[in-house]
């Protein structure tokens, strides 16, 4: 269970390469879109920061993997942790971003529905 | 394919004028539905109709039924959209289930309506015509919503998230506070359409012309329209929160012309975080479509990666209380 999964990117590069050849092939869309997945597969390969620094994060937080984590939250452990847990899970979700989608993370403000 | 022979027969039945269908071509959109466009010849007239049917061999007569009665109502009280012509939950007449209905003229595609030139002055007003449809919308009297059922949104998310079994702690932890800060259960149960959102409407020059894609229909709280609406990834990149096009007094103004009393904010901000997650679990749930071998396709593998896109914004809102 890695830093950038589902699809990891050897999977992605898979989907691409079945894509190519199978019965998307020519469909000018299905290209666009095989582009991008490899576009996000170029940044991940580009990143400083792995499944290793990934490890560290889950490791301040005294878990092993996510499965574990995602368990604890689950089970109400973090509750009264609350912020301590958001810290990493940002710092994750961001890492997980800038290679998925750098444009989100531009920052929103203006989409509370409570101020209307 | 539907026989235009079939479909002729079935137009001359409901009492409308067929001698021949020509042009039967299937659109693009909708994965799950297959949608058809065709012309109907009678002497010198011509009309348009549009005829959605699932494919053949996956059948789903309860999501049709459902979808026929919610046109109906709507149509009855006058939310925009197409005249449903006939429809069947059996494969006998047309080979699967089906929806046959009038065409309206209209885009679909966000980009476009979100862009082109040709909808600038669409754009200034479908805030508020999107508002209106919603409350028209809701406004159903319960005694037409028989047969529609309701289901508890985190328990649905829920179950296909653990069908998926990808566990993610962001997500986890959205469920645990949207499940602890719960609205208080609205009174009445409204016909909620449950995919309301520019890219499931059409748009002319002058506006909205049909609140379309009604398979996801239920009873519930009508919150959850307007917080499903205001989901960032219905943006589209657009400039203003509301479908890309629209501010929220826009679509609370138009809501409450038609409804009477403006949306609880409070609720809509809830189903906002709602619709959220459930956008990052459908988004898990067509990647797992992929790796499951359901159907291999580089497009749902891609959606994989757009996970942590809902998961950022509901860390985002989440920490905005």
């Amino acid at each position: 269970m890695g830093l950038h999964r589902y699809p990891s990117a050897g999977e992605a590069v898979e989907a691409v390469r079945e894509s190519l050849l199978g019965e998307d092939r020519g469909d000018a869309y299905l290209a666009r879109v095989a582009a991008h997945l490899l576009a996000i597969v170029e940044r991940e390969l580009a990143a400083a920061r792995g499944d290793a620094w990934l490890d560290e994060r889950l490791a301040e937080l005294g878990v092993d993997d996510e499965d574990a984590l995602a368990a604890e939250v689950r089970a109400g452990t973090w509750d009264e942790r609350y912020d301590e847990l958001v810290g990493v899970l940002d710092e994750i979700t961001d890492e997980r971003l800038r290679v998925a989608n750098p444009r989100h993370l531009a920052p929103v403000d203006d989409d509370d529905p409570r101020s209307g | 394919m539907p026989e235009p022979a079939a479909l002729a027969e079935e137009l001359r039945a409901r009492g409308r004028l067929c001698d021949e269908v020509v042009d039967l071509h299937r659109l693009s959109g909708g994965s799950s539905r297959e949608t058809w466009a065709f012309t109907a010849l009678a002497g010198s007239d011509r009309s348009r109709y549009v005829l959605r049917r699932d494919p053949d061999g996956e059948a789903d007569p309860v999501r049709t039924r459902h979808e026929a009665i919610a046109l109906t109502a709507a149509s009855r009280h006058g939310v925009p959209g197409p005249e449903l012509v006939s429809w069947s939950d059996s494969a006998a007449r047309l080979g699967s289930p089906y929806l046959l209905m009038t065409h309206v003229e209209g885009e679909a595609i966000p980009r476009r309506i979100l862009r082109d030139e040709r909808y600038a002055a669409a754009r200034e007003v479908l805030g508020r015509q999107l508002g209106r449809a919603a409350a028209t919308l809701h406004a159903v009297p319960e005694d037409e919503l028989d047969g529609l059922s309701e289901a508890d949104p985190l328990e649905a998310i829920r179950e296909r998230y653990d069908l998926v079994g990808q566990h993610r702690p962001v997500l986890e932890l959205a469920f645990r506070r949207l499940a602890a800060d719960r609205p208080p259960r609205s009174e009445r149960r409204a016909l909620v359409h449950g995919d309301f959102r520019v890219g499931n409407v059409l748009v002319g020059e002058a506006g909205l012309t049909a609140v379309l894609d009604w398979e996801l229909v239920h009873r519930g709280d009508p919150a959850e329209d307007l917080g499903w609406l205001c989901v960032r990834a219905w943006r589209f990149s657009g400039p203003l929160p509301v479908g890309g096009v629209a501010t929220f007094a826009d679509l609370f103004d138009g809501y409450e012309e038609v409804a009477g009393v403006r949306p609880d904010v409070d609720a809509v901000r809830w189903w906002q975080l709602v619709g959220t997650l459930n956008w990052a679990v459908i988004c898990l749930w067509q990647a797992h479509r992929h790796f499951s071998g359901m159907t291999r396709s580089v497009e749902l593998a891609a959606i994989g990666r757009r996970v942590v896109e809902q998961e950022h914004d509901l860390l985002r809102l989440l920490g905005e209380g």
